[in-house]
């Protein structure tokens, strides 16, 4: 009889939380359903070239950093406001507070039309030019280079290809290298099933829409445990706030290139030609030794789209005298734009840079 | 009259229930077979979406938790908060099942069935718009509206325009950067042609 009671009792209880959740969730989503404001940290646009533009975040708080920091992140598949999500939650603010003197590459809206933007013109034009002009608009002889996700794989391109470029520091964010790590993404391209060029021809890149769907299917149990954590949070106003930016930026994908795309799909992902010094840009080899820079290799230990192994490579074919990889807990994304990172990637390259760019 | 003690905990029912279904299931498609219908030009022959060879594996998983789960709380074994103990429960499991899928979508037999059922498709569209293609433009030239093509193309043009005006002002800094070292090399070496004063009056 007593634990009948207790059972009634305690069923009551959790039914008054599980109302005061549901009255939460109807608060959150229907009587206040606004977006909160993203990317908000003040940036002005210092380039532009087609569709990309570069962003200045000038230095906030602190006593500036002598070398600019540029981020290259991915290009295509969603936007880079991730880096500076919400106040309080940015990469990009706390690096501009730390006195970062901070650039971004935006690549922009990716569509049909940039289907002859392939890795040439990224790494033989774009990259160089927004390294020169944020040298210029810095007056600074030297930069700090942040490759982020394939950001990475592209600066790297670069930096073999240049191996004197005024670039003092090198840091490689989940970036892909061995390409035969690359995780689920490695057996869908595969070179004897994906039928890449008939694809491109289609549709001349990756439309939004499809990289939606691949990257849903990468991961198809990731919104049942999102909605699950949020009910589970959603009496927490900062975890509802981060929620609804997160789920705005992890729905608004972009398209990718046609050219990339089959230059990723066949002779990275398809022959892995990079890690195996066969890949070729211009009539010029890619020779990942010709990377002498200071390099720091971050990656995720439950990274499902570059697992750790496929960023952590580029240790072992470089030249760098000076270089070190972390394997930081998180995702693809939340390493360096989660809760977490705020205690680990941010502190993290803050620390690796102040010793070297002095 | 039924005894409440030997009554079946909800979760072993369906337990049963979806095991039997599965085995059901398996054995129709066969074991190591494809579940889908086994066409020659399917996109689905050979796959099977257990590597494992169990397809009973991740349900049983599932339930056999839930059921524990369940035992334990009519036991009176539950934590004070029995949504938070459901909540823990639920991410194991999907945790468990993003393994199996993850296990499933990487294989060989879901590469090849997923590339087989893209090409079928791709072939199919690009027939179909060859076909309607001369159709649908003189459609829309009839409306005096341009056809996706055209607007590429459009497109195509202001970025090749806008690609080319940042080459010229590339080039231009160079240009402007030569001239301003040409002009500051010769005011430095007119510094050094020209000796001072003392030293020509000392010559």
């Amino acid at each position: 009889m007593v634990e009948s009671t207790d059972f009634t009792s305690q069923s009551q209880q959790e039914a008054q939380k599980n109302m005061s959740r549901a009255q939460a969730v109807i608060d959150s989503f229907v009587v206040n359903p606004s977006a909160p404001p993203i990317a908000v940290t003040p940036h002005e646009v210092v380039w532009k070239r087609g569709k990309a533009r570069l962003l200045r975040y000038r230095p906030q708080g602190q006593a500036a950093r002598p070398l600019p920091y540029l981020i290259v992140p991915w290009l295509g598949i969603s936007r880079p406001y991730v880096l500076d999500l919400l106040p309080g939650n940015s990469f990009i603010e706390y690096l501009v507070n730390q006195g970062h003197d901070v650039y971004l590459l935006d690549w922009g809206e990716i569509a049909e039309e940039d289907k002859n933007l392939g890795f040439e013109e990224a790494v033989f034009k774009i990259i160089p030019r927004v390294i020169e002009r944020a040298m210029e608009e810095s007056d600074a002889t030297e930069i700090n280079l942040n490759g982020i996700c394939l950001g990475g794989t592209l600066t790297a391109c670069y930096l073999a290809l240049n191996p004197d470029a005024p670039v003092r520091n090198f840091i490689a964010v989940v970036a892909p290298i061995d390409f035969d790590e690359g995780g689920l993404f490695r057996a869908w391209l595969d070179e004897r099933n994906f039928p890449t060029d008939l694809f491109v021809e289609r549709y001349g890149g990756v439309p939004a829409s499809l990289m939606a769907s691949g990257f849903k299917m990468l991961r198809p149990t990731m919104e049942a445990q999102a909605m699950s954590s949020l009910w589970a949070n959603v009496e927490k106003p900062d975890y509802v706030t981060n929620f609804k930016a997160m789920s705005r930026w992890a729905n608004d994908y972009i398209g990718m290139p046609g050219r990339f795309f089959s230059q990723l799909a066949k002779e990275l992902y398809g022959k892995n030609r990079l890690i195996n010094g066969e890949f070729v840009l211009n009539g010029a080899t890619v020779d990942l030794k010709k990377i002498s820079q200071p390099l720091l290799v971050v990656a995720a230990n439950q990274d499902f789209i570059v697992p750790a192994l496929a960023a952590k490579r580029l240790m072992d074919v470089v030249s760098s005298t000076d270089k070190e990889f972390v394997e930081l807990p998180g995702g693809h994304i939340s390493v360096f734009s989660g809760r977490q990172a705020h205690q680990t990637l941010w502190p993290k390259i803050d620390e690796w840079l102040s010793t070297r760019s002095e | 009259m039924t005894n409440q003690n030997t009554s079946p905990n909800p979760f072993d029912m369906w337990k049963d229930m979806l095991q039997k279904s599965t085995s059901a299931w398996s054995q129709a498609a066969g074991q190591t077979g494809s579940f889908a219908p086994t066409s020659a030009f399917s996109p689905f022959q050979g796959f099977n979406p257990f590597p494992s060879n169990d397809p009973q594996q991740m349900w049983q998983q599932f339930f056999s938790s839930w059921s524990d789960q369940w035992t334990k709380n009519q036991a009176g074994a539950h934590g004070p908060d029995v949504s938070q103990e459901a909540q823990k429960q639920w991410t194991e499991q999907l945790e468990s099942m993003a393994r199996t899928f993850a296990e499933t979508l990487g294989s060989d037999a879901f590469s090849s069935m997923l590339g087989k059922s893209l090409e079928q498709s791709l072939t199919m569209q690009q027939r179909f718009s060859k076909e309607m293609k001369p159709q649908l433009d003189d459609a829309l030239q009839a409306f005096n509206l341009p056809s996706r093509s055209q607007m590429d193309r459009l497109f195509e043009r202001v970025i090749g325009l806008e690609e080319r005006l940042d080459d010229l002002e590339e080039n231009t800094r160079k240009i402007i950067k030569t001239l301003s070292d040409i002009k500051e090399g010769s005011t430095s070496r007119q510094k050094q042609r020209t000796p001072p004063a003392s030293k020509k009056d000392g010559s």
